[in-house]
């Protein structure tokens, strides 16, 4: 139950052979210098920020010792700042995590809990979580499309 | 006209390219990325697909999106509304992946598509069940058919009952989310400690083992099924709307006891609920047929979404079902949305003509992802220094023929890769159906997976009949049939013989392909659609009498199947294989130099 066409006609592969040869994208992938400068520059503004609008010499000093660090680090000792920089993405990734929960709880009991009570105060099953032996059949006519611009869009 | 198809963010991302109704390319990202179930955005498989069809820009004039993420996503707000104030846990692993990347999938079309240097051209969006729904009419043989799909969950629909006629395609009705038959066999899939979404081919695999004890109890308490296939889960026994399991306490009440542990001993328990849940599941699909075949009036029919990868339950439709012909697109899982939501668009939205025969579908073998020339093999292997002879004309078969026949196990690299969950002979590992140790050998030190998993068998198509109880060619390896009568050995009931004991037993005179149930999971090779293939397993007819040979994914557990010479010399290294075929040249472990490896690659792969 198959054809034989074949689309393969070129005489060189389209994908290389192995890693070394390809170029496979990675959605955040960048050089280990673009990423020291990155986050040296980005180190430099909140010390400027801290130091300049909060007047805060100490922490603004300990800022840009830090930024040193990592330029430094980065450009000489990239093990350390691999390291470094690690050690950043767990820290911000519990930050992430600890905001996440204390934003989305508040919200889902604030939310979600309000609309179950009117579901249920006006009867409403919307996932049909009864079961309804009696009736026939569990088929639910399919609405088509009104217009073909229905499928242009995301809902 | 150029349209390109993209599944993702849930599992098995892919993309597909699709050319005036013509399909030119298609993959998986997992196969580039060597992560297995990949269901990141796919860059590369999109890239490679732009690659194939030669794509420059202001050529690509379509993108295919295969769901509605947005209706997805109201879907999830409405189940939270339903669960408060439970479900807290899910909604805090689901909400911030859909905030942070599932609601802003244009913009990541765009990043892609200027990443390949194209402009963005026209996006749409097809429904779930509409893209499998697609992807299973579309490429069929057939002018006319009913459709069925049926999987876990789409935006709200769980299967649809449809009908294509000439490039239209319909859906006439659909069973809604959480009401699912694909999610009753995860539920199972999970209780029993295996993998969701990954591990279903375990279960399917493992319900030979088993007695159907379970089948009353799971009619009688978990669901409610009509005449016509609909049903309705009792959702007291879930745990997937408000929990992060798919099954709760009460469904471990009910079958006498927590879920298996993942790697933990499998029991007599395990089987018994793997076959009563098969058998539920196939006398589900049997009836939805059925009621399909009687609304709609169709002598064929077109099957796609996750569970028509159940071969089991598709052998049983073919045999008992009301339909003359079945067609099931070997990519029937959400990658397969890909090639259907761009096919959608090609034939319902431009439409675009659709020609048909009747016999031959358009899938071209499933074989639409990348090949690796013979001067690009052969300048890799001289770059590595890895030794390797050269196979020239008629010596390429016979020589393998022979390797086979040797007792030896052989990695198989050749063509384009297939396009979809099966290897296909493309990317395969083959070896001697006819030995008794073969099963063994290749689970245990090739593949290393569960020893009670089956191989199936690859074997010429005009000699199907006289190793298996099937008349129809079963191209994708999506049919399960038995092995014929004549050929197998000692079918008295075996149930109280210890499951490892029953593995090693010679059911057959192909015991290596032989499941414990006497059936097989066949792959039928035709010619037409794979010559260098079919000419092997002629070789070895020719050598043994016997035109069949055991056909395993190129790949060990938890790992994608192989893409590139480098993934399979790799896999080839760190496994027992003897030899490794890449294009027309032959690799032989003596002759390689040592594989050193500084860390235990194991951990490179989640167990599946």
């Amino acid at each position: 139950m198959t054809d034989s066409v074949q689309n393969g006609n070129s005489d060189k592969s389209v994908w290389p052979c192995s890693k070394e040869m390809a170029t496979v994208i990675s959605p955040s992938e960048h050089s280990l210098k673009k990423r020291v400068m990155v986050q040296f520059t980005v180190m430099l503004v909140i010390a400027l920020l801290i130091l300049i609008i909060f007047k805060k010499p100490v922490a603004g000093g300990i800022v840009i010792a830090l930024s040193f660090i990592v330029l430094f680090s980065g450009f000489f000792v990239p093990s350390f700042f691999m390291s470094m920089e690690q050690f950043g993405k767990k820290l911000g990734l519990w930050v992430a995590n600890g905001l996440t929960w204390l934003l989305l709880v508040p919200f889902y009991y604030l939310c979600f809990l309000p609309g179950k009570i009117l579901l249920f105060v006006s009867g409403k099953d919307p996932l049909n979580l009864k079961f309804h032996s009696k009736v026939n059949t569990y088929w639910i006519p399919h609405k088509p499309a009104e217009d073909l611009k229905q499928y242009e869009k995301q809902h | 006209m150029n349209i390109l198809g993209i599944s993702a963010f849930y599992h098995d991302s892919a993309a597909s390219l699709v050319r005036d109704g013509k399909i030119i390319a298609a993959a998986q990202e997992e196969r580039f990325t060597r992560k297995k179930h990949d269901q990141n955005f796919p860059f590369n498989a999109i890239k490679y697909c732009l690659a194939e069809g030669g794509i420059g820009k202001g050529e690509l004039d379509a993108v295919a999106f295969y769901d509605k993420p947005i209706t997805k996503f109201a879907r999830i707000l409405e189940t939270y509304f339903s669960v408060a104030p439970r479900g807290l846990n899910s909604f805090m692993m689901a909400l911030p992946v859909w905030l942070k990347q599932k609601l802003w999938i244009p913009m990541e079309i765009e990043i892609a598509m200027e990443k390949c240097g194209l402009n963005m051209p026209k996006l749409y969006f097809p429904e779930h069940h509409e893209s499998h729904a697609a992807s299973a009419f579309y490429p069929s043989p057939f002018q006319n058919a009913a459709i069925l799909t049926i999987d876990g969950v789409g935006e709200w629909a769980t299967s649809t009952l449809g009908r294509g006629n000439g490039n239209k395609l319909e859906i006439i009705s659909d069973l809604r989310f959480p009401h699912s038959l694909g999610l009753l066999y995860s539920a199972f899939t999970y209780f029993t400690g295996f993998r969701v979404n990954s591990g279903e081919y375990k279960l399917m695999g493992l319900a030979p083992y088993g007695e159907p004890k379970y089948v009353d109890l799971i009619y009688n308490n978990l669901l409610d099924v009509k005449e016509d296939g609909s049903l309705a889960l009792n959702m007291k026994y879930f745990g997937y709307l408000d929990g992060l399991t798919m099954t709760n306490e009460r469904f471990a009440k009910l079958f006498g006891g927590p879920a298996r542990k993942a790697e933990s001993e499998i029991t007599q328990r395990e089987m018994d609920i793997a076959r009563s849940i098969q058998v539920v599941t196939e006398e589900i699909v049997l009836k939805m047929a059925k009621h399909l075949h009687a609304i709609t009036g169709e002598k064929n029919l077109c099957l796609a979404g996750g569970v028509a990868l159940n071969c089991v339950a598709n052998g049983r439709l073919l045999r008992e079902g009301p339909f003359k012909n079945i067609w099931i697109q070997p990519a029937a899982g959400d990658a397969g949305g890909a090639l259907g939501a761009a096919m959608l668009v090609w034939y319902l939205i431009k439409n675009g003509e659709r020609h048909t025969d009747g016999i031959h579908d358009s899938m071209q073998g499933a074989y639409l992802g990348p090949e690796f020339k013979d001067d690009d093999i052969e300048a890799y292997l001289k770059n590595k220094g890895y030794p390797a002879k050269k196979l020239i004309g008629n010596e390429w078969a016979k020589t393998i023929a022979q390797i086979i026949d040797e007792q030896n196990v052989i990695g198989l690299l050749h063509g384009r890769m297939e396009f979809g969950p099966r290897a296909l002979g493309n990317r395969s590992i083959i070896g001697d159906a006819r030995s008794t140790k073969m099963q063994s050998i290749m689970n245990l030190k090739i593949k290393y997976r569960e020893s009670f998993r089956p191989f199936a068998p690859s074997c010429l198509v005009e000699k199907k009949s006289d190793f298996f109880e099937l008349d129809t060619p079963s191209p994708y390896m999506l049919l399960v049939a038995p092995v014929k009568k004549e050929r197998c050995l000692g079918r008295e009931n075996t149930s109280t013989v210890p499951i490892r004991e029953r593995i090693n037993q010679a059911r057959s005179d192909v015991p290596a392909i032989t499941h414990v149930d006497y059936s097989a999971r066949i792959q039928t090779v035709d010619r037409s659609t794979n010559p260098r293939y079919y000419d092997l397993i002629k070789a070895f007819e020719e050598k043994t009498g016997k035109g069949i040979i055991i056909n395993t994914s190129f790949n060990v557990r938890g790992e994608p199947i192989v893409c590139t010479p480098e993934d399979a010399y790799r896999c080839f290294m760190r496994t027992e294989m003897d030899y490794l075929v890449l294009g027309s040249f032959l690799l032989s472990k003596k002759d390689q130099p040592p594989w050193l490896e500084k860390t235990n690659w194991r951990q490179d792969y989640v167990l599946d």
